[in-house]
């Protein structure tokens, strides 16, 4: 008798303190305080930085801006006393607006349908039209004290303006083919303009 | 019977409530305090021996070497605007103002995402601009 009310008390305790532990790691995240910056990321890309004894003279980075926009960029930013170009594009990703494509909780969205696969299905079409996301490319080019630096990151925004992804894609093959364009441009300025004086 | 069983479930069910309540509620209320965690971000003070321009093309060396996208920089208003697109995304404003007697102050603060950053964590970004500027003199905290 006296036994079975001991373990019963344990058993009440040892319950407490598992949701008190359960409760505890739930919000173990947020007693970390406010966020933090990330320290320093991976090193970019070895082509994303290279020399050049014309950057800091405006003609250079008008060179830079052909060269973004020959590549389908909008120039969004300037700033030509300090070197600087932002540019961005973007393109609406087709077909991947549908479920399918929409991690829940890890599960396809074709799962646990069952029997009503052929309703699942209408709405699926349903929300693949116009619901597509748009993948948005921003490109920053600071060209100044004869060194040139490129970054470049990839956004995926959902149709209705909820950011699904992002990450820092500061590609060899993308700085490799900017820096091979700014190069090819600067042939290509007529012979009548005189070169401009570098930036102080 | 199975009457009988229904009794005793439905009375099981009935004192596990109260305790469950309390936990939800505990949950809910710890959860609460960090979803309405908001505000102006506290910013990182610096008094540097530069002009605005020297401090602020430096600010973009350092902020593009770290992977971040300028959103917006204008030198005559001495600010910047620098985007990190590693998830769920970083703002960095970096503004340098000239005391008047040839130094400048730059301030820096940011959001993760909606939430302002930690004035602590802007510090080794602050010092390795500092390191690229000359004779400096860290102030405020």
């Amino acid at each position: 008798m006296e036994r079975h009310g001991v373990g019963k008390g344990w058993l009440g305790v040892s319950k407490r303190i598992g949701a008190v532990g359960v409760a505890g790691m739930l919000l173990a995240g947020c007693a970390s305080g406010p966020p933090r910056l990330p320290e320093h990321s991976e090193p970019a890309a070895a082509a994303c930085q290279w020399p050049a004894p014309e950057a800091g003279s405006v003609r250079y980075l008008r060179q830079v801006i052909a060269a973004l926009e020959s590549d389908d960029f909008v120039i969004i930013e300037s700033e030509a006393q300090l070197g600087l170009v932002t540019a961005q594009r973007s393109r609406i990703l087709a077909g991947y607006g549908m479920p399918g494509y929409q991690p829940l909780f890890g599960l396809s969205g074709f799962f646990g349908l069952g029997g009503h696969r052929s309703a699942g299905m209408a709405i699926n079409l349903n929300r693949s039209f116009g619901d597509d996301p748009t993948q948005v490319e921003r490109v920053s080019v600071l060209a100044r004290d004869a060194r040139v630096s490129v970054t470049r990151d990839l956004q995926i925004v959902e149709a209705d303006g909820r950011l699904r992804s992002g990450r820092v894609v500061a590609s060899d093959a993308f700085c490799g083919a900017l820096h091979e364009d700014i190069d090819r441009l600067a042939d290509l300025v007529p012979p009548g303009v005189k070169p401009e004086e570098p930036l102080p | 019977m199975s009457l009988d069983q229904r009794a005793t479930h439905h009375g099981s069910r009935h004192r596990l409530t109260p305790r469950w309540l309390a936990v939800v509620v505990l949950l809910m209320a710890g959860l609460a305090g960090c979803a309405s965690y908001s505000g102006p971000p506290e910013s990182r003070d610096l008094v540097v021996a530069a002009s605005p321009r020297q401090v602020l093309a430096e600010g973009l060396t350092v902020l593009i070497e770290r992977g971040f996208v300028i959103r917006h920089a204008d030198l005559d208003l001495g600010r910047l605007d620098a985007m990190l697109a590693t998830w769920p995304g970083y703002r960095l404003r970096l503004d340098a103002l000239s005391t008047g007697d040839g130094a400048t102050r730059l301030s820096v603060s940011g959001y993760r995402g909606r939430q302002p950053l930690a004035p602590e964590s802007l510090e080794s970004l602050l010092a390795e601009l500092a390191e690229r500027l000359p004779s400096q003199q860290s102030i405020g905290l």
